[in-house]
């Protein structure tokens, strides 16, 4: 008999069940397709350039991120469903059922959803998990194929994280029903929807949520300024301090903002009547104050989280961006070598009978010379000393046009061009004083040849024709100086280096790259810059194939192809495991609004039927709904991306300003998918809410 | 003038094999200023007609013109504007929101006319002063008693100077003091704004402040009392015309065989 009722109002609410298995079957679904990713054989074997990528630590952190939010999602949805149930379990007792009867009847339940929803997440992850395996392999540029392989570690690890998840809800059920009481169960306890006047401590809180949010925001844009002058009063202690400072002037701010800045912003509108006492305004208004009362912490959490997702994606995008344009200003050639390289490479070339597209042959002349640095970062200027690269202004002209396709930069005989590896930012801020003094009259070059007259540097570039690697990693100072001054001065050492172009056929034949490849990883294939005292008191250079322990190093010849599937390949799987992350967040929160949302649809329906009798029309009560579902959305998303813009940008300042456009095509989206959520909300919150008044049913 | 006139009014609910007559062919008119109660036993479709004449539901047959204009064959658009301009409604538990102050709550149909800020004070003032609800603008319907509350309603089916006050069961949920207060002012507002009230209750008491009385039963209209004298013989004219209808009465048309 009991049995039979229970399969009755399973029947009745079948909507809730099936809202509730839904989610079950996203959070394991999306577990599934992670696991499966992990133990799959062919991933794990997976060689990229000749070397086995390892995910493992990475992989690892992801996984224990995804378990707990699918945790997470799975206690929610299903502390909503039980809340929902509650006049069903007073039902029960009602008729007689004792609460043990009650509990042992909701735990076999929820174990029964449970293996159900199992079920039907391997069955749907199974396919997936082969799509979202193809979709990782796709965004590595890796081109395998991945037999359709039933995954049966993955199969087991999913079983055993859920069973153990929908065991630990159903013993969480049965001890709610024993602890609830039976007059609440009946009629649920009311939630006061009057709006108190902020009083005191709520308008200082909400001011203390603005100040902190802004001054947070401050913080991170001027850490630049900020940070080295607090290093030199306290020491490099402090970073970890600034950093966590604005970390948590965001995440407290933002709590105050709900909490109470809300509030008080509310407020503030309920005095301005002429728009206040504008038709649905009013409505708009104190419902939206009791909303934001109401989900103030929910609100916040996914404010953070959302920040967060955010952040995870844009820098994963901006990671991308910033290793395509290191690759590119490393090697920006198919092949750099050193002249100790010239005949393995030749040798190479014969025995594959290949004829390259261009070979470019540079000769820097490797002198000792000095000049001064203004940096923001650093109080007294930087000397940059020391060996020095020198090269013609017209071979500079001709390399940056054809690695970098950049316009030939003009010399007058006493101005010259360095060539430093340093960040942008270090070595220019925007309006900065020093800045602007040396640009007008540049900085003083000097070339330690007792004959030659003093150079200006006019110009500070931070790329190297033929990269940087080859010009040992930047150590080695570069200058362009005009044609004839070049041809004043006596070399010291002569370096040759050599970039060589392919044909795109070229760089498809494997065995070639396999042998340019080969030849690369010999670690021997390295030349050492190291410095001799000169009679006249002079430094002197030399470049040897001799390992040197005090001196520069380089590898003498650079591929560019390898570097650039690996990069390609570890970018795919950041980016796969940020979306994934993303993906899992989106999915929580998204729900957890909608819900939370939905559940209050419920108690607003007589409201709304009110509102009916006294003549607002559907249209009318339908643009006031998703006028507030919009702002209850919206408003954590804005503050999200916000936090996240600021974020991002600070952690670009480390990286060198790479593009964003990259980051802001995720964030948008991201801020798409919200939309669709906040849609799908606001059409099922307006079917509950928006009922035609002579429909006697209350649902 | 006629403000309301219904016409062969009736209302079926149901299934197919479970048919209910709530309304059956009832007919009735209106005038301007008159204070109208509407009695009958429960179950004999007093709420049903009242909804009918609010536009809420819509009769099987027959139509209820207000103001000359068919009601009940507008659109559901132009229905909502002419329930907030046409009429007024006070419920038996109120249904004030929660959310908004005595005030907005007072205001809120004016508001979603989008009148002036002026004239909204305006009315406001005025609707207040009658009510004698001046000093409780700012408080939450959760801070004032319920006879209050029930006058708060009342403020807010009359502030759009309705040309129908309509009310289901007014002093239902009320105890005998706050339901003479609130009929106190109900007369009020019949006699100075000159409001035409159609009043809907199964209490004699309540009743005996209206100037006219409808009984209805099974659907039907049964009879019709209006008042001549003063209220205590008007209320034992209830009294009796009620005993009547429950079958008990000095003049029962059927008489039970012992």
């Amino acid at each position: 008999m009991l049995l039979r009722l229970l399969v009755r109002s399973t029947i009745n609410r079948a909507r809730d069940y099936a809202a509730y298995l839904m989610a079950c079957i996203m959070a394991i679904v999306v577990y599934f397709c992670f696991t499966a990713i992990k133990t799959d054989p062919v991933l794990s074997k997976l060689k990229s350039a000749g070397e086995r990528l390892i995910f493992g630590g990475t992989i690892q952190i992801a996984s224990i991120i995804i378990i707990l939010f699918a945790a997470f999602f799975l206690a929610y949805a299903n502390l909503f469903f039980m809340k929902k149930r509650r006049q069903e379990i007073g039902m029960l007792s009602v008729i007689g059922v004792t609460r043990l009867q009650i509990s042992v009847v909701f735990f076999a339940e929820s174990l029964v959803i449970g293996t159900i929803a199992l079920l039907i997440g391997l069955f749907f992850g199974i396919f997936l998990s082969k799509l979202f395996g193809m979709l990782l392999l796709r965004m590595m540029g890796i081109s395998v194929a991945i037999p359709f392989l039933i995954s049966w570690g993955a199969i087991k690890q999913t079983t055993i994280t859920f069973g153990l998840l929908f065991l630990l809800t159903g013993l969480l059920n049965s001890s709610l029903i024993f602890r609830y009481q039976l007059v609440d169960l009946l009629h649920p306890t009311e939630f006061s929807r009057k709006i108190r006047r902020p009083n005191w401590l709520t308008t200082i809180w909400g001011i203390i949520g603005i100040v902190l949010i802004i001054s947070g925001y401050y913080l991170a844009e001027r850490i630049l300024v900020l940070m080295p002058e607090l290093e030199r009063r306290y020491g490099y202690g402090i970073d970890a301090g600034y950093l966590g400072a604005i970390l948590w002037f965001e995440v407290i701010g933002t709590l105050a903002f709900f909490q109470a800045y809300t509030q008080i912003w509310l407020r503030i509108e309920r005095h301005w009547k002429r728009l206040y006492y504008r038709g649905t305004h009013l409505l708009s208004v104190t419902n939206l104050s009791y909303r934001f009362k109401k989900n103030a912490k929910t609100l916040w959490m996914i404010t953070i989280l959302s920040a967060v997702t955010i952040t995870a994606l844009g820098s994963a995008a901006m990671i991308y961006t910033f290793s395509q344009k290191t690759l590119r200003e490393n090697i920006p050639a198919d092949i750099i070598y050193s002249k100790y390289q010239k005949k393995g490479v030749e040798q190479i070339l014969r025995a594959h009978q290949v004829t390259p597209k261009k070979i470019t042959e540079t000769t820097y002349k490797i002198v000792d010379a000095q000049f001064e640095l203004a940096t923001p970062l650093l109080s007294d200027s930087m000397t940059r000393a020391g060996a020095t690269g020198v090269l013609p202004l017209s071979r500079y002209n001709a390399l940056m046009a054809r690695q970098f396709k950049l316009p030939a930069t003009p010399l007058r005989p006493n101005e010259a061009i360095a060539m430093i590896d340093l960040p942008l930012t270090m070595i220019k801020m925007p309006h900065h004083k020093r800045l602007a003094h040396a640009n007008q009259q540049g900085i003083p070059l000097q070339i330690k040849q007792p004959e030659l007259p003093q150079l200006r540097i006019i110009h500070l570039r931070r790329l190297f024709p033929n990269g940087v690697s080859v010009n040992f990693y930047g150590s080695l100072n570069m200058v362009a100086v005009p044609d004839q001054y070049y041809d004043q001065i006596k070399p010291a050492t002569i370096d040759h280096v050599y970039a060589l172009d392919l044909t795109p056929k070229q760089r498809r034949d494997k065995k070639l790259m396999k042998s340019f490849f080969k030849l690369s990883q010999d670690t021997k294939k390295r030349s050492y810059l190291t410095a001799v005292r000169n009679e006249n008191g002079f430094k002197r250079y030399r470049v040897t194939t001799k390992e040197e322990r005090s001196g520069f190093v380089r590898a003498d010849l650079l591929l560019r192809k390898p570097n650039q599937d690996r990069s390609n390949a570890n970018f795919g799987f950041y980016m796969y495991i940020a979306l994934f992350i993303a993906l899992t967040f989106m999915l929580a929160t998204g729900s957890i609004i909608m819900l939370k949302q939905l559940s209050e649809a419920q108690e607003e329906i007589l409201q709304y039927k009110t509102l009916k009798r006294i003549g607002m029309t559907y249209s009318e009560i339908k643009r006031t709904i998703y006028f507030q579902i919009l702002i209850i959305f919206l408003l954590p998303i804005i503050l999200g991306t916000l936090h996240a813009i600021f974020a991002i940008r600070l952690l670009s300042l480390f990286l060198d300003n790479p593009g964003l456009q990259l980051v802001y095509i995720v964030c948008g989206i991201f801020i798409m998918i919200y939309f669709v959520f906040y849609l799908v909300t606001a059409e099922i919150y307006n079917r509950i809410v928006n009922i035609p008044l002579n429909d006697d049913a209350l649902y | 003038m006629t403000v309301v006139a219904v016409q062969q009014v009736s209302k079926v609910y149901g299934h197919r094999f479970n048919l209910v007559n709530a309304l059956n062919n009832i007919s009735f008119e209106i005038e301007e200023g008159e204070f109208v109660g509407i009695m009958g036993p429960s179950g004999a479709g007093k709420t049903t007609l009242l909804n009918m004449i609010a536009t809420i539901d819509r009769p099987t047959h027959g139509q209820v013109m207000i103001k000359n204009q068919v009601v009940t064959k507008m659109r559901e658009a132009k229905l909502a504007n002419f329930r907030r301009h046409d009429l007024g409604f006070i419920f038996q538990d109120f249904n004030l929101l929660d959310s908004l102050t005595v005030r907005e709550n007072i205001l809120l149909p004016l508001a979603l006319d989008k009148m002036s800020v002026a004239l909204i004070e305006k009315r406001l003032a005025q609707v207040t002063q009658v009510l004698g609800i001046g000093g409780l603008l700012d408080r939450y319907p959760d801070e004032i008693s319920i006879g209050q509350r029930q006058r708060v309603a009342c403020g807010r089916a009359m502030i759009t100077n309705p040309t129908l006050l309509l009310a289901d069961e007014p002093t239902g949920s009320l105890d005998s003091k706050s339901a003479t207060e609130l009929l106190r002012y109900l007369t009020e507002i019949n006699h100075q704004e000159k409001t035409t009230i159609l009043l809907v209750t199964h209490d004699a008491f309540t009743a005996s402040y209206c100037r006219r009385i409808l009984f209805i039963k099974d659907g039907q209209l049964f009879s019709e009392i209006v008042r001549s004298g003063d209220r205590q013989q008007f209320f034992n004219q209830i009294i009796d015309m009620q005993a009547t209808i429950g079958g008990g009465g000095r003049y029962n048309a059927v008489t039970t065989p012992r």
